[in-house]
């Protein structure tokens, strides 16, 4: 039975695999025959390392999106799953084989489309050291977050496609839609959790999320595929929205709730660390975190009054007080794509006034660990060493 | 004699159209039984419940002495069954679809299957989307029959076949089935289908089962009776267990569902002249019985023997 089931599943994803093996091999092929016959070789190493990226964004989704979406949808829509269904097997089994040939197929692609990028990688780098061949894809200097979110979010794709093609009758109609709710869920996370000051931006909490998000969505599917009414439309797509509506808004809350939670005001699980007194020995600066949240840091400073202030905003750290003890400057790093690189921002606050300015700011691969500011002894000026000597 | 399938009170709604009406019956084992009804009457939402393909909203059904419901699988490996309009794989040659099938079905007959294939004349292989209507029946027929199933469940197998393509489908059914002693349930609108093959008979109308006998003691115990009378009106039949079906100047027309000669005599008593007795067949006793619930044919979906061709 199963020998039967695996042959008529892969006889039905052929098509997809073999045109998606195709754009695979073919894109990249294209751009260098392209970049060859415009006389443009010297663009050949940044199309070499765009190309691992334009898979992870294109290819990897869109391979979930199209093998997902063909597993289930043709066959409810033209109500050919009925010959399945009334065969001997159960559905969960029937269901198991389809999502799990459609998950091979699109490896298949992806393997393709990576296994294209790295040979072309091997032939065409140009050797650092003569003689020497560098690693075409170095995993390690990729930044692994991100790979991960990649996988995560291509995961979310194929379980939104195999959700939708439940209710949808064809496969066009399927792939653009569970894209957009794909990226939609995916985007609205990222958002949450950025927006409630977390950073980095895709990391393996956001992409955890993600996963939650998919195996919930598969288990819906398999829920209703096995308890359907498969064969009539209307009952079962409302019994499935309203299954797939659940999940999402449990999730949504769950995300919600845990971000929220994430984001307790600073109270008794501070932590001081980067100690700076200003001259005249009355305020006192310092970086502040949650403990729970190590990511998350702000400067904080107290006064003659007692009370603590917290400036600055997401990395913020390295407080130096200027000699005349009217600022205090501290060093901001952020990070919006999740992306290795950094930018780190030099920041003055006017301790009289509460006003603060940012003076200067450099983007790359940098830390804020041991950038110091430091003041000139009149006060006027602040210099930096974003690069860590200070 | 056991059951082949056993239905009690099942119920199925739609919303609130209610397609299944607190059905019961039995199909013995060993017999030829139709289903009989309109279009709508609840005759495929009874076998899709049969096969797990549908949930009943109350009741219960069992097939070869197996839960519907909880041994959906085990049901499904050991009848054969054909839907009203069978949709395949289009892709796949006729020759693909029965090695494809086989794999689903431990008692799978390839020797029968191939001299299926060769008497039905399928060409195995063409592709099922070059096939006619009537071969992909045929191609139905052909898997369900080489399973070599202990119940066949055919959904009204033969609606839009010609009547050629029809009386070769049955042909070749009834030849098997009978040689291997299995169940037939099959259910059509066409009575004289019914009337040629089925032994035992189930009628439904608007969800509801109205009658379920076998077609002999059906026909051995309906009569239409005549009788005449003379004068202005007619004298009054209303204690008597007869229905009146239709009204004219010199006699009333009644339908009586257990006939004896004490019918007759009970007429004549009422004060009719004479009774004449008319035999019933089976278009006359589905008439009478929608008739008595409550019911009219609709023009559209007449279920007389009329042939009708696709």
């Amino acid at each position: 039975m199963l020998r039967s089931l695996l042959w008529k599943e892969w006889r039905e994803q052929r098509a997809v695999a073999i045109s998606g093996a195709v754009v695979a091999v073919l894109m990249p092929g294209l751009i260098f025959a392209g970049l060859g016959l415009a006389g443009a070789t010297q663009r050949v190493q940044e199309v070499l390392t765009l190309l691992p990226i334009a898979n992870w964004v294109l290819l990897w989704p869109l391979a979930a999106l199209a093998t997902a979406a063909s597993a289930v949808t043709g066959e409810l829509g033209d109500a050919r799953l009925g010959f399945l269904l009334s065969r001997p097997v159960s559905r969960t089994r029937l269901l198991a084989v389809k999502l799990a040939i459609a998950a091979v197929v699109a490896l298949a692609i992806i393997a393709a489309g990576q296994g294209v990028a790295t040979a072309a990688s091997w032939m065409l780098a140009e050797p650092v050291v003569e003689g020497v061949t560098p690693p075409p894809i170095d995993l390690d200097s990729m930044d692994r977050l991100l790979v991960e979110g990649v996988v995560a979010f291509a995961a979310l794709c194929f379980a939104f496609a195999a959700f939708l093609s439940l209710m949808l009758s064809r496969a066009i109609q399927v792939v653009p839609l569970a894209g957009i709710l794909a990226s939609a869920f995916f985007g609205a996370n990222l958002l949450l959790w950025w927006r409630l000051d977390y950073l980095p931006v895709i990391d393996s909490r956001t992409t955890a999320w993600t996963v939650v998000l998919a195996a919930g969505l598969l288990a819906a599917t398999f829920v209703s595929f096995r308890r359907g009414e498969l064969l009539r439309g209307k009952a079962h797509v409302l019994r499935t929205l309203g299954m797939g509506a659940a999940v999402l808004i449990l999730w949504l809350g769950a995300t919600g709730a845990m971000a929220v939670y994430e984001m307790r005001p600073p109270g008794d699980d501070v932590l001081f660390d980067g100690l700076a007194v200003s001259p005249d020995g009355v305020t006192v600066a310092t970086t502040v975190a949650r403990e729970d949240r190590a990511a998350s840091l702000t400067v904080g400073f107290i006064g003659a009054s007692g009370d603590m202030r917290l400036v600055g905003q997401r990395l913020s750290r390295n407080p130096a007080f200027s000699p005349d003890g009217r600022y205090l400057a501290y060093v901001v790093m952020s990070n919006r794509l999740g992306l290795r690189s950094n930018t780190l921002s030099l920041y003055v606050h006017d301790i009289q006034t509460g006003e603060e300015r940012a003076l200067a700011s450099l983007t790359g691969e940098y830390f804020a660990n041991a950038a110091v500011p430091v003041f000139s002894t009149d006060s006027r000026f602040v210099a930096v060493d974003f690069l860590g000597t200070p | 004699m056991t059951s082949a399938i056993s239905i009690r009170e099942l119920t199925k709604t739609y919303g609130r159209r209610t397609a299944v009406d607190a059905a019961t019956y039995d199909v013995p084992r060993g017999s030829v039984c139709g289903l009989l009804g309109q279009n709508g009457a609840g005759k495929t939402t009874t076998i899709r419940c049969m096969l797990d393909l549908l949930r009943p909203t109350s009741g219960t059904i069992e097939v070869l002495g197996l839960d519907a419901q909880r041994d959906s699988v085990e049901i499904r490996r050991r009848i054969g069954y054909l839907p009203e309009e069978p949709t395949y794989y289009p892709w796949m040659r006729v020759g693909e679809i029965t090695r494809f099938n086989a794999g689903f079905y431990p008692t799978w007959d390839q020797q029968l299957c191939d001299t299926l294939i060769a008497q039905l004349g399928l060409p195995s292989d063409r592709k099922l989307r070059d096939l006619s209507r009537g071969m992909q029946a045929k191609v139905g027929l052909v898997l369900a029959l080489s399973q070599r199933p202990e119940l066949l469940v055919l959904d009204d197998p033969t609606s839009g076949l010609d009547p050629i393509v029809r009386r070769q489908f049955f042909e070749a059914m009834i030849d098997k089935v009978h040689a291997t002693e299995g169940t037939v349930f099959f259910s059509t609108h066409l009575l004289h289908e019914m009337e040629r093959i089925a032994d035992e008979v189930v009628v439904m109308y608007d969800g509801r089962v109205l009658v379920r006998d076998s077609l002999e003691a059906l026909k051995r115990s309906r009569r239409r009776l005549r009788a005449v009378f003379s004068g202005d009106s007619a004298p009054a039949a209303e204690h008597l267990p007869v229905r009146l079906v239709e009204s004219r100047p010199h006699f009333r027309d009644f339908t009586a569902r257990r006939f004896d000669a004490g019918l007759v005599a009970g007429l004549r008593d009422a004060g009719f002249d004479s009774v004449e007795v008319i035999d019933m067949d089976l278009e006359d006793i589905f008439v009478d019985e929608i008739g008595r619930a409550g019911g009219a044919l609709d023009g559209a979906d007449t279920t007389t023997s009329r042939e009708t061709a696709a």
